[in-house]
């Protein structure tokens, strides 16, 4: 069972975490948006035996975490879960790809050891970079962001009705849970019937309060779509920052810096 | 589904064809003559989120899971509407959460949402819903029945009057639990599936398929009804209390013409036939291979065996199948005959592909046949019974 009180204060956290980020990076969203899109497909675009080619992108997002503040131990806590899901379905490759790849000081490396450690820093990096994306822009003008991108405004006001209402329902939830801790005698499973009861109450309850909420929405004039306060406006240095990244991304692929590293020695 | 798990073209794919679908969605949701309040979607989204915090344990075996909800949130939204909400809450969890990723989101969506609220609903639980609806024999416990589960003091004649109404109106509801559990069931099937095929034609793992697939058709089979049951227990709890969120679901019958779903099933069919049967070709299917392996088994043993209908069942097939493992019979052989005039891989997977569209087409037809009579034959007897109204 995950701990609820963590959970909402991690969704609060990210609100907080973000306006602090938002003043240290202060760039139009789409342009974030876009970058981050660029960065992730030229990295997928290798085959996954180019593990020298995709390790500049794990030096590039460590080094953009690190500008940015957020700390390692958030960013792993975080990565964990999906790594492991990764990691079940990589780990086959070194098991059943055995030609060898090249040897270093007589030991043998075989291409799917190569796969592997190229998936798994695959994994680190397109997440870490989600995570830094919606760490560096907050939520909110996130959402403001694809509205202006022309996704349909009703998905948009969905992501916002979501985000909004997740801590208001795991607050309802923490108390529900609260209840059946103190009267439970100690139950800490739940069987599907009790699970489906507990549930299901949640369930009407969210149902009475969406009403009530469209019934307010309805009689404030809304109209289909969500006005927000966060304004933003394509500025100079957004298409400075642009330009920047998409020549870091054009030398990571098509001139792939580490490729020489082997003439070094 | 991970972002480290696609190469970079079947990711974009995965993108375009989710986008095209949530654009698809918002635009059916603004047309639709019911008005579905965006709150409603928001809150229900949050829901779903906040209901897979808490993990159920699973009867028989002591581990524990959580839902996904699609179908959960098409009984109570419809469809469209379901899917759109399902997909934003996978995003603010690829995003927030960290589960899954930028890229993946596109797939993640087709095989989350997709398959269960425009797949497995539409065409298991909504036709079921729909005849029950009907009858009006779904809300089986009905507003006495209610006040009676509030009001203990309740004369003993009118519960035996509603112990009789439940008895006669029991089967509906194993029957809806069994529907419930069967689309979650091929749902999340379907998701499975489509994982596997997503990783597979990255050519990320180096896994054999059949045993890829097996593997994970397997896992998700246990995963799907856990996700069943917890599902129809909470559909049978709002039946009891709150039918009425269930019912009034999508009033209106569907009455517009399938003729654009049908071309773009063609242009699916096609492109799917087109592009997979180079791989399929390649792996024998699982009976195939099963086959060949009792097959070889049996000649090393008993060399000399001469199973007759083996080889006239043989012959039938060599003869009657116009694609043997579909590449065009005679072509093989010649290929076989002079192996000078061999053309190359890239004839061979042309070969392949239209093997694969030609019996994707006729696939297509015969599906476009049979639906033909069925939609006849119905009709008729729409006829039939709005003639022997008028004549009542």
């Amino acid at each position: 069972m995950k701990n609820l009180d963590i959970i909402i204060t991690e969704v609060r956290g990210i609100e907080t975490n973000s306006n602090k980020n938002i003043s240290r990076l202060n760039i139009d969203p789409r342009a974030k948006i876009m970058t981050a899109f660029l960065f992730l497909v030229s990295m997928l675009t290798f085959s996954v035996y180019d593990l020298i080619d995709t390790i500049p992108y794990v030096i590039v997002t460590i080094i953009a975490n690190l500008l940015l503040e957020i700390p390692f131990g958030y960013i792993i806590n975080k990565t964990k879960v999906l790594l492991l899901f990764v990691l079940s379905i990589a780990i086959f490759n070194p098991i059943l790809d055995r030609e060898t790849a090249f040897s270093i000081y007589g030991i043998n490396i075989s291409y799917g050891w190569l796969s592997f450690f190229t998936i798994m820093l695959r994994g680190y990096v397109s997440i870490t970079v989600a995570i830094m994306l919606i760490l560096s822009t907050g939520f909110t003008p996130f959402c403001k962001a694809l509205s202006k991108m022309k996704v349909p405004e009703i998905l948009v006001s969905q992501l916002m009705f979501v985000y909004r209402y997740i801590i208001v329902l795991l607050e309802e939830l923490s108390s529900m849970m609260n209840s059946i801790k103190s009267r439970g005698y100690g139950r800490k499973r739940f069987p599907i019937k009790l699970w489906s009861v507990f549930i299901a109450q949640l369930l009407i309850k969210s149902y009475s309060r969406a009403e009530m909420i469209n019934m307010s929405m309805i009689s404030r004039g809304y109209n289909g779509e969500i006005k927000t306060l966060s304004n933003f406006k394509w500025q100079k240095r957004d298409t400075l920052y642009c330009v920047a990244f998409i020549t870091l991304i054009i030398v990571l692929r098509f001139i792939k810096p580490f490729s020489y590293i082997d003439k070094l020695f | 589904m991970s972002d480290a798990l696609l190469s970079a073209p079947v990711a974009i794919v995965g993108e375009v064809i989710a986008a095209s679908l949530i654009v698809i969605a918002s635009t059916k949701i603004r047309k639709s003559e019911k008005n579905i309040n965006p709150a409603l979607m928001g809150v229900m989204g949050a829901f779903i989120f906040a209901a897979q915090m808490i993990n159920f344990t699973i009867p028989g075996t002591g581990s524990s899971g959580h839902i996904v909800g699609g179908i959960l949130l098409s009984c109570l939204l419809g469809a469209w509407p379901a899917f759109l909400t399902l997909s934003s809450v996978l995003i603010i969890q690829s995003l927030l959460f960290a589960d899954g990723g930028i890229l993946a989101m596109g797939w993640n969506i087709i095989n989350m949402a997709a398959s269960s609220c425009l797949i497995a609903y539409p065409l298991i639980m909504k036709p079921f819903l729909e005849k029950f609806k009907n009858k009006q024999e779904l809300s089986y416990y009905n507003n006495s029945d209610r006040n009676n589960l509030s009001d203990s003091n309740a004369d003993k004649n009118d519960l035996n009057n509603n112990q009789d109404n439940k008895e006669k109106k029991k089967l509906p509801v194993w029957g809806f639990i069994l529907i419930t559990i069967l689309s979650c069931l091929i749902g999340l099937e379907i998701g499975a599936f489509g994982v596997t095929i997503e990783t597979l034609i990255s050519g990320i793992t180096s896994l054999p398929f059949d045993k890829f697939l097996a593997f994970m058709l397997s896992i998700h089979f246990f995963i799907g009804i856990g996700e069943g049951l917890a599902t129809s227990a909470i559909l049978v709890f709002i039946l009891k209390y709150k039918p009425e969120l269930i019912i009034n679901n999508e009033n209106q019958k569907d009455k517009k013409s399938y003729k654009g779903l049908i071309w773009k099933f063609a242009i699916a069919a096609i492109l799917v036939g087109g592009v997979l049967s180079w791989y399929a070709s390649s792996f024998p299917d699982g009976l195939e291979w099963s086959i060949e392996k009792v097959e070889t088994a049996s000649t090393e043993e008993s060399p000399t065996t001469n199973n007759k209908l083996h080889n006239l069942s043989k012959a039938i097939q060599d003869k009657s199948s116009v694609f043997p493992d579909y590449s065009f019979a005679d072509e093989i052989e010649e290929n076989n005959d002079n192996e000078t005039q061999v053309p190359g891989i890239t004839s061979e997977r042309t070969q392949t592909s239209a093997a694969g569209i030609s019996g994707a087409l006729m696939v297509l037809i015969a599906t476009i046949i049979i639906t033909f009579i069925i939609s006849r034959k119905r009709r008729n007897k729409e006829k039939d019974s709005n003639y022997k109204n008028e004549k009542s």
